[in-house]
């Protein structure tokens, strides 16, 4: 997002710090008040090319009984706040039932796929919303000091796009033809939403998700900040009026884009420039100090570099954060960021999308033992797609050493979430659902009815965590129905009922 | 203008990335192409179409409200080049006046149509609050910017609906588009940006009416400069060019200033054979020795004698080289990081040259190519596809296309031997009922040229690339015409373009379900 090059560079002089040393936040919480009945908070992570089954698999039953399969060893010790969701079916997805690629784009959705605009039979959009959007957007009309619906972060999705149709690179939704379009350059969401989204509206000496060191009130930033909003006032205006004649499809998507702009209106409505930016006001509600600190030196650095900012984003490999050799420091700190967004307020959603229906381009030899193949590391060469095809090179499960990496990232996202202190001592993850998704149940199967997923956290109580569930042959969109009856939303009808042995 | 054979439905689009940036070149004189797919969702694509800009989501209006911002205190700081010839008073009444007029005026070019009254109004309305509380804008510019931000955020500008919240033209099922929605589809077409003042007087004076007076448009705006855009943004799309700039290779030659050279020898062969100087046939955009170099290119082609950045006509080694297909941009666009890929040369050939509906197979799972070997060629391991009858099926068609390429790497240069072996590209397969028979790219490319499928099917892409859609049922009669039109001109493009536009397939529409007509 290089048109706030500006803004976060002027940001950083207004600060008068280094660009070292920014990174370390605060969520201060206003002691002494009365704690309001605490929120629930949804993280949801898309992973892709399944789990190598024999050794992820645990066994039905309490985990209290079991050591967990080697894949799952690295939540071993977390493995109380774990409840792992085996062999569910996708009955509406149409595709073939080792076409597992194909249900990337509705596997949140759990309805048929919809979209005759696009070709790939399989790689299609839903016609409504996804879980996150389903729970972002009631959560965002209960909650007025909520300052967006969700956060959508990706890692790297966007950096190989020319591989299908947008259901091959998005999964979270917003309805047919309308993706919601995550954000790839982890600063970028920094700026939008931590800082707020207009970068410099921080000033006064408020606390919520502020900077340890409050910016001077600058009343440039002020007076841009109302010019925006009085631009937005127009915008409103003008979609309504344009959109009165147009045919359904035409309507619906100016609806979207309106929709947007009143999000808009109130993400800045929230920045009063007197509550040290945005999150003022929603911060860790009853909670502790939230301490996670984010090491952006590269990050800033490379906001200029234009192979982060050209026309079009396929291989463009010279720039932090597309560089797929920096895939565990970029994931590292989008779940950071992920965390933070929750914990300050901003929003009670959080969505991450690691890998694309195809697990094409990305090459995992950052994990130990892992080869690849440094020559051709696009499409036919050994990325992710194809060594889950042929998982064992050289007598080595190169496969299962990726799945044992991306555990391992999933017990990171825990340990930082049971990090964060809220109220009634409980933590953030007390407070959660992590949703860790996947749309098949192995690289080399692609079997699309057979899908692994896990949650982590008891969403305040509603999960039995601390055990594999007997999910098998139970429809995802069941999953679905349970999350957002954790999260008190009405579900879609498209979920169906909530399925049994999660409670 | 043709009678009533029925037409197909055109869709509101947002405007393309692309589009966007030559948009704000021409309203703002802004060349800082400030939209790219790291800054808003990319535009949407599929296999068969062209590119139509994506929905606008929460992420997106955020940064259109940074871009349109941006630009809009760019613009502010010369308001005057904006509306050239109307001096800014200095009083806040005759400001006031300014601002009303630069409304309509600045306006017009900005929403490519008339202001409607109620959106003057609230413009205006726009431009009072910034004098008030709690703005209180120091000064005019800073008012005005606040008011073009509003303009380039308004969906009049974002969208290709220049019909706005209007009553359409009905005419029996069909609808007819007015004087500004024909100006815009002329622009978007042939220039990939918005209509010039010329074409806003036309539109004013109902003088594009009448097939005299779009075919005179047509040969203006061809001999433009910014033709030049259009012809680019289309053969960039058509020939699927566009992940071209960020493309990595293992070859070290392989740099950013290559890939750039070879975009340049793109435009300016395409505009060499489309252009006034050009003539403008399919054939020669497909079979012409003659393109140009630069230093990068000429060390690719082995071209003697030519350095540095400027670009040199030249006549490459016809034995290898013959038009568009065999220029680095489009060989490096379909090969894979380390070597040419035959079956993406050849699925390219069929989607885009003969307008076929390849699939990707996807109840199947398709196993990877073998590894590369010492001593086993690169057609040795695609040619596997012939053992496996559920392969031969489609591979049959799709690979020989593709090997006639082989003498190429992945860098778009020459490849005499491959693994020690001179290079096999020679094939044959049968389509549209005739047989191709070639001993390599530039024997093929010949072929191709002569192919009336072929040439049919550039009918086709045109008229995807104005609608942004497939052919419809309706455009029978609209594309039969201008394929006559187009092989009476021996195949000159130009004059398929204006054969295209006489027809319903430019100049009408269907309504779109759910659309109010009356």
């Amino acid at each position: 997002m290089k048109d706030w090059n500006v803004s976060r560079r002027d940001l950083l002089k207004t600060l008068g710090v280094g660009a070292a040393c920014l990174p370390l936040l605060h969520v201060e919480r206003a002691f002494g008040q009365t704690a309001p009945a605490a929120r629930k908070y949804l993280f949801v992570v898309m992973g892709g090319e399944g789990y190598r089954p024999m050794q992820w698999l645990p066994q039905v039953g309490s985990f209290a009984t079991q050591t967990l399969p080697d894949t799952l060893s690295p939540l071993e010790s977390l493995k109380s706040d774990l409840l792992v969701v085996p062999k569910l079916t996708n009955p509406n997805y149409t595709g073939c039932n080792n076409c597992g690629h194909g249900a990337y784009g509705t596997i949140f959705y759990g309805g048929p796929a919809t979209g005759a605009e696009y070709k790939e039979p399989g790689l299609m959009g839903p016609a409504g919303f996804s879980v996150d959007q389903v729970v972002g957007e009631a959560l965002f009309m209960q909650h007025a000091d909520l300052k967006a619906k969700t956060l959508p972060l990706q890692l790297m999705i966007d950096t190989f796009t020319s591989d299908g149709t947008t259901g091959a690179h998005r999964c979270f939704w917003r309805g047919a033809g309308q993706p919601v379009n995550p954000i790839i350059d982890p600063y970028a969401a920094y700026s939008m939403l931590v800082m707020g989204s207009v970068g410099m509206t921080g000033t006064g000496t408020g606390t919520g998700m502020g900077m340890t060191t409050n910016p001077p009130p600058n009343p440039d930033a002020m007076r841009i900040l109302a010019q925006k909003k009085s631009i937005l006032d127009y915008v409103g205006k003008d979609l309504e009026r344009f959109g009165m004649r147009l045919g359904t499809d035409a309507q619906q998507a100016i609806q979207g884009h309106l929709t947007s702009i009143r999000d808009l209106e109130r993400t800045l409505s929230g920045s009063t420039g007197g509550t040290g930016g945005m999150g003022g006001g929603g911060g860790n509600p009853g909670g502790g100090v939230v301490n996670i600190p984010i090491d952006w030196t590269k990050d800033i650095a490379d906001q200029n570099n234009p192979a982060c900012t050209g026309a079009n984003l396929n291989g463009a490999l010279n720039c932090w954060w597309l560089n797929t050799a920096n895939y565990p420091d970029v994931f590292d700190v989008h779940m950071k960021l992920g965390v933070l967004a929750l914990a300050s307020g901003v929003t009670q959603v959080v969505t991450l999308q690691t890998v694309d229906a195809t697990g094409d381009a990305k090459s995992f030899q950052f994990v130990p033992g892992v080869q690849g193949d440094p020559s051709n590391t696009a499409r036919n060469g050994r990325d992710l797609h194809a060594i889950s095809h042929n998982p064992i090179i050289g007598g080595v499960d190169e496969k299962q050493l990726i799945d044992k990496w991306f555990m391992g990232q999933f017990a990171k996202l825990i340990t930082l979430m049971k990090g964060v202190t809220q109220a009634g001592g409980k933590s953030l993850l007390d407070n959660s659902v992590v949703l860790w998704g996947n749309h098949m149940e192995s690289g080399d199967s692609h079997l699309a009815q057979s899908v692994p997923w896990m949650l982590a956290g008891s969403a305040g109580g509603y999960f039995k965590t601390g055990q594999c569930a007997a999910s098998a042959g139970k429809p995802l969109s069941g999953v679905l129905a349970s999350i957002c009856d954790a999260m008190g939303v009405m579900p879609n009808p498209t979920f169906g009922a909530p399925i049994d042995g999660l409670t | 203008v043709s009678p009533d054979t029925g037409a197909g439905l055109v869709d509101l689009r947002r405007v393309t990335i692309v589009e966007y940036n030559n948009t704000v070149r021409d309203l703002l004189g802004d060349n800082s192409a400030p939209l790219s797919v790291s800054v808003i969702g990319g535009d949407q694509w599929d296999d068969s179409t062209f590119e139509v800009g994506g929905a606008i989501g929460d992420t997106d209006a955020d940064a259109l409200m940074t871009v349109s911002f941006k630009l809009a205190t760019t613009a502010g700081q010369k308001l005057a080049q904006l509306m050239p010839g109307v001096p800014i008073p200095t009083d806040a009444a005759g400001q006031a006046n300014w601002a009303q007029q630069f409304i309509t005026t600045f306006g017009k070019r900005a929403y490519r149509r008339p202001v409607l009254p109620a959106e003057a109004a609230d413009l205006f309305t726009l431009y009072q609050a910034q004098l008030a509380a709690p703005i209180s804008a120091p000064d005019f510019p800073t008012a005005m910017t606040a008011v073009i931000a509003g303009m380039l955020m308004s969906p009049a500008f974002l969208y290709r609906w220049e019909l706005g919240p209007e009553k359409p033209i009905v005419q029996s099922n069909l609808i007819r588009f007015n004087q500004y929605e024909l100006a815009s589809r002329l622009s978007y077409w042939l220039w990939a940006s918005m209509p010039d003042d010329a074409l806003l007087s036309a539109a004013d004076a109902g003088q594009l009416a009448t097939d005299d007076q779009i075919e005179q448009q047509i040969r203006r705006m061809l001999a433009d400069p910014k033709a030049a855009d259009g012809m680019l943004d289309f053969h960039i799309q058509w020939l699927k060019l566009t992940d071209l700039p960020t493309l990595t290779k293992t070859a070290a030659s392989f740099t950013p200033d290559l890939i750039s050279s070879m975009l340049g020898e793109t435009q300016r062969f395409t505009m060499s054979v489309m252009g006034p100087q050009g003539d403008g046939k399919l054939q020669t955009l497909l079979t012409s020795p003659n393109s140009f170099v630069d230093g990068n290119l000429a060390k690719l082609y082995g071209v003697p004698n030519v350095t540095g950045t400027n670009f040199v006509p030249v006549k490459l080694d016809a034995t290898q080289r013959a038009g568009i297909l065999t220029q680095g941009s489009f060989l490096a666009s379909r090969s894979n990081p380390d070597e040419q890929n035959p079956i993406l040369v050849g699925v390219n050939i069929l989607r885009r040259l003969f307008c076929m509906d390849i699939q990707k197979p996807t109840n199947i799972v398709v196993p990877p190519v073998t590894a590369a070997a010492p001593g086993t060629t690169i057609r040795s391991r695609y040619d596997i596809h012939g053992m496996n009858t559920c392969a031969t099926q489609c591979h049959s068609l799709i690979d020989p296309p593709g090997f006639a390429f082989l003498t190429y790497d992945q860098t778009g240069a020459w490849m005499a031997t491959d693994a020690g072996k001179p290079v096999d590209a020679s094939g044959s397969f049968n389509l549209a009922g005739n047989t191709f028979t070639f001993k390599n790219a530039v024997d093929l490319v010949g072929e191709l040229a002569q192919n009336q499928t072929v040439q049919d099917c550039m009918a086709s892409m045109q008229l995807r690339y104005l609608n942004r859609r497939l052919e419809a049922d309706g455009d029978t009669t609209s594309l039969s015409t201008s394929r006559k039109a187009f092989s009476a001109a021996s195949d000159d493009v130009r004059e398929l373009i204006v054969a295209l536009a006489k027809t319903n397939a430019f100049t009408a529409r269907l309504p779109n379900p759910g659309e109010q007509i009356q």
